[in-house]
């Protein structure tokens, strides 16, 4: 059984019928790094905080469930998230503005663990700075006393996953942990991702649109685009044998030094209230069939993908084989 | 979850004219009462004087009457018409309170974007002089401005608008030092257009947007102004027929009952300055 | 901290420099004699040259400024062409008086506009922000001496609950002795709690009118001041981190929301030493304001030009204080960057 099951998630903007994430399904193992990766606008961090109950006050839930472990933390048809504590929670990019700026960083850590897991003060105390200590922090008694705007920003981020550890989450979102850090840190940044992720057995969805990260960090890999899951597998089965036509352009045109560099949705002008794929606009090999939906089709054991284009390729090639 | 096809039907509804009318009320629903409100004091300022009489005509038999089919708004300690005087009073108030918006935007729009673009010292002494006219409450440098250069309403609606102009010069001026490193500066500098030519022709309309919302709100304030002032008995003075004026001819005799004399004259400046805030609120919304 | 301490009293300074500047020539702006002013209109040309001697207006004109500005450093700030009294003294005692009104005036918006605020903020588009919002724009186009006079109207014409509005007490009582200057608080001090009481009731009304138009500016700052914190990337980290909403709206939203808030405070004492002219002269409240009221209808403009510089100078060295304040509550003020990048 998965650790994370996400299945048919949506959520459009209040008021409106467009959806911004369509149908969305991911399944997550413990101790599995999974990438998600997507063009900015393409839902990575909107699915990420339906998961949470975070998102913001404009947009609401349309459709889906979730369950961490067996346990439903998500069912927009009846209670909406009912997260609790030790399930999930998420490493934010711009790790200088994700710590409250007139709170000293120790003391951020420290009430994780007295207001949220329910530790004594001295416990909490001597944990914080443990906690500290382990993400890589020189003199984190000294640094627990500091206030975020002494802190480096690489040094933030570090405060920001000992908080991530302090709640003992079992799945992990990571949003593009490492944006506008330098390249070493983004190096130790990673490694102490994956060390954590060996300690508790985590489970992590990475969300980046590196895809060199993705190669280097990630079991297996998730494409969303515009809202829509275009295909998920391992990193290696992806890669090599993509099956969607926008895995395939996101591997062929851009290196990774220009991933960052990827158009966003929104300037490619997609449609969110036509019905039918959402990548078909600019897909080099759009036919009549992509103003439907394309379900979820089997690529492999763990290999999926939303292209009605394969399915006529298994076709073509099972009546080759039958005519040979 | 929706359906597609409802998701398509709604994309496809015809827009006409009055379509666009309702999305527009739906968007700006306080700014749509605001311009109601307003247009009827266009209406009335424009065309109520032809309808009523001398708003100076006394007739001390008459004096404080109580509203009546005949006196619409009763009549005050000299006999005069209420309602007659209001509505003379509609072009006087509007006006002013338009005019002062609109003199101390310019004013205060030109300094920002010749402040903010060129920067240097010319900057630093707009920005000291801001400094200290906004040390003072607007109104009470308004009322120093028109005690010195005598009761008017030329003076009024100088005094109030250099008041206000300072708002203007920073909302604008902080705009043109964003707008001046945007692409299309250099653009038109490459294209060979001169630094007034660019800061006028180019930076000045992009810095404009927060400028209209102000004004907006503005005018509001000063219509309060200077019937503050008129109340306390600078700049117009009575016996003009001014809501200011006519709250602050009518105060005593509101102590002893004439409820009249104050309330009417008085509720249409506060609905005129709530038209002026309905607007400039809406729209100050949009930036959000 | 030394640096902008340095800067801040150096700006400061020339701020307050330029207030004595532009009012003393605002006041000037106009060709007239300033003996004839002063002496009145039918004093012989010796009593005139005395008058020029006296006040010494056989000077340039920048020569009576450097007099008129080495006399305010001092705390002079001229004599009343009315009174012949020291400006300065007339308005120190006219201070305590505002100061009650006003201070309880901006008292009391906090203590309605900032709850408000908050509320309105955390639950945006509920019917607490509907209301909210409502009261920012009726507020922020009310009329003051309009809304005075009904109050007058309503409350003392036809229902009688409160005193004549005239005065700081009924002519009856005695005023306290003079310890704060403040009635309420110096009558409580010595022991005398009906006293204190009538105060208070005197002070209802024309405090009522000020806070409803300072409270608008209160509620509409501490409102966008809240939204914007609690859109922030960090009340975000704390909620992913499942610290609950009320910890969340506390310690996250309201203590940072709070820095903008503080500088609010200063705008809305700005509003109230403008508006208290009105409420002042509509009250017969002996303060400031009514000085100021009285001195353009003397047309003693010394006075006026004094009150004005006394407005601007208490407006500056509250906005200094508020700054002082803010250093002390902004932790990135008052320990400063030392971060690489």
């Amino acid at each position: 059984m998965s650790l994370l099951d996400v299945r048919g998630l949506s959520v459009g903007i209040a008021g409106k019928e467009e959806l911004l994430l369509r149908d969305v399904t991911l399944s997550l193992q413990p101790g599995e790094i999974q990438g998600v990766v997507g063009e900015s606008g393409s839902g990575k961090t909107m699915a990420s905080l339906a998961l949470l109950g975070l998102l913001p006050p404009s947009v609401e839930l349309r459709g889906g469930t979730a369950a961490i472990g067996g346990r439903t933390v998500l069912d927009a048809s009846r209670r909406g998230v009912t997260r609790q504590v030790g399930d999930l929670t998420m490493v934010f990019q711009n790790p200088r503005g994700a710590l409250n700026p007139t709170m000293k960083v120790g003391h951020q850590v420290r009430r994780v663990l007295t207001k949220v897991r329910g530790k004594s003060k001295g416990e909490a105390t001597t944990e914080t700075v443990a906690l500290l200590r382990r993400v890589g922090i020189p003199g984190a008694e000294r640094v627990a006393g500091s206030y975020p705007h002494q802190l480096s920003g690489g040094m933030c981020q570090r405060v920001v996953i000992a908080m991530a550890l302090a709640y003992r989450p079992r799945v992990l979102i990571a949003d593009e942990p490492t944006t506008g850090l330098d390249v070493t840190v983004q190096a130790q940044i990673f490694d102490l991702l994956r060390e954590l992720v060996e300690e508790t057995n985590c489970g992590v969805l990475f969300i980046t649109h590196d895809l060199g990260a993705v190669a280097e960090m990630c079991d297996r890999v998730s494409v969303l685009y515009a809202g829509q899951l275009m295909e998920t597998g391992t990193t290696i089965e992806t890669f090599e044998q993509p099956r969607h036509p926008y895995t395939r352009f996101l591997l062929e045109s851009l290196s990774p030094q220009e991933s960052s560099r990827l158009t966003s949705t929104e300037e490619a002008g997609v449609d969110f209230s036509l019905p039918g794929c959402r990548f078909a606009h600019r897909c080099a090999h759009a036919f009549e069939r992509c103003s439907d939906f394309p379900q979820l089709f089997q690529a492999g054991p763990q290999h999926l993908y939303s292209c009605f284009l394969g399915e006529e390729e298994d076709d073509v090639a099972a009546q080759r084989s039958q005519l040979a | 979850m929706s359906s597609p096809v409802v998701a398509a039907a709604s994309v496809s509804r015809p827009r006409g004219r009055n379509a666009q009318v309702l999305s527009l009320l739906r968007r700006y629903p306080m700014a749509s009462i605001g311009v109601v409100i307003m247009s009827v004091y266009a209406l009335t300022a424009i065309f109520g004087p032809l309808f009523v009489g001398d708003p100076l005509s006394t007739s001390p038999s008459d004096a404080l009457a109580p509203p009546s089919s005949e006196h619409y708004f009763g009549t005050d300690r000299f006999g005069r018409d209420v309602f007659t005087r209001a509505v003379i009073a509609a072009r006087l108030d509007v006006v002013v309170g338009i005019v002062i918006a609109l003199i101390a935007a310019i004013a205060g729009s030109l300094i920002g974007v010749v402040a903010g673009y060129f920067g240097g010292a010319f900057d630093e002494v707009v920005m000291r002089v801001t400094d200290v006219v906004l040390a003072f409450p607007g109104f009470v440098l308004a009322l120093i401005l028109v005690a010195a250069l005598g009761d008017s309403i030329p003076n009024v609606v100088i005094a109030v608008a250099i008041a206000y102009t300072p708002y203007f010069i920073r909302l604008v001026r902080a705009r043109a030092l964003a707008e001046r490193e945007r692409e299309y500066v250099d653009a038109a500098t490459l294209a060979g257009n001169g630094r007034w030519q660019i800061a006028f022709r180019h930076v000045l309309p992009n810095s404009l947007t927060p400028a209209y919302t102000q004004a907006a709100l503005v005018a509001g304030w000063a219509v309060l102004d200077v019937a503050g002032l008129a109340f306390l008995g600078i700049g117009i003075q009575p016996p003009t027929a001014e809501w200011g004026v006519m709250v602050a001819e009518g105060a005593n005799d509101v102590m002893t009952g004439a409820w009249w004399t104050a309330l009417f004259p008085g509720a249409l400046i506060v609905a005129l300055a709530l038209a002026f805030q309905l607007i400039g609120d809406d729209l100050q919304g949009e930036k959000r | 901290m030394t640096r902008y301490l340095t800067r801040r009293a150096a700006t400061t300074a020339l701020t307050l420099f330029g207030i004595v500047v532009v009012v003393f020539f605002v006041v000037r702006i106009l060709p007239g004699d300033a003996a004839v002013l002063r002496a009145g209109p039918y004093a012989d040309a010796a009593r005139l040259a005395e008058v020029r001697e006296q006040y010494g207006l056989n000077d340039s004109l920048l020569e009576q400024f450097w007099t008129y500005l080495s006399g305010v450093i001092q705390g002079d700030l001229g004599t009343s062409t009315v009174s012949n009294g020291s400006v300065t003294a007339e308005l120190l005692q006219r201070l305590p008086a505002s100061l009650e009104l006003g201070l309880y005036a901006v008292f009391l918006a906090c203590l309605i506009g900032i709850p408000m605020g908050i509320v309105a903020a955390s639950r945006q588009g509920g019917w607490i922000d509907r209301f909210t919002r409502a009261g920012v724009i009726m507020g922020s186009s009310m009329a003051l001496f309009w809304l005075g006079l009904l109050l007058i109207y309503f409350f003392y014409s036809r229902l009688g609950w409160f005193p004549a509005p005239i005065d700081r007490l009924p002519v009856a009582a005695e005023p306290p002795p003079h310890l704060t200057g403040l009635f309420t608080v110096d009558a409580l001090l010595t022991g005398q709690p009906d006293l204190a009481w009538t105060a208070a009731r005197s002070l209802m009304l024309p405090v009522l009118t000020l806070t409803v138009v300072l409270v608008a500016p209160v509620m509409k700052m501490v409102r966008q001041s809240m939204i914007e914190t609690l859109r922030s990337d960090y009340v975000r980290t704390a909620r992913a981190m499942g610290i609950k909403e009320r910890d969340v709206l506390v310690r996250d939203g309201f203590r940072n929301a709070m820095l903008p808030v503080i500088t609010a405070i200063g705008i809305v004492f700005g509003y109230m030493l403008g508006g208290n002219i009105i409420v002042e002269t509509l009250f017969a409240w002996p303060g400031i304001g009514r000085y100021a009221y009285q001195s353009i209808q003397n047309n003693d403009l010394e006075a006026l030009q004094g009150f004005v510089i006394l407005v601007g100078v208490l407006y500056v060295l509250l906005n200094v204080l508020i700054d002082v304040l803010y250093g002390l509550v902004d932790p990135r003020i008052r320990i400063g960057a030392r971060a690489k990048s």
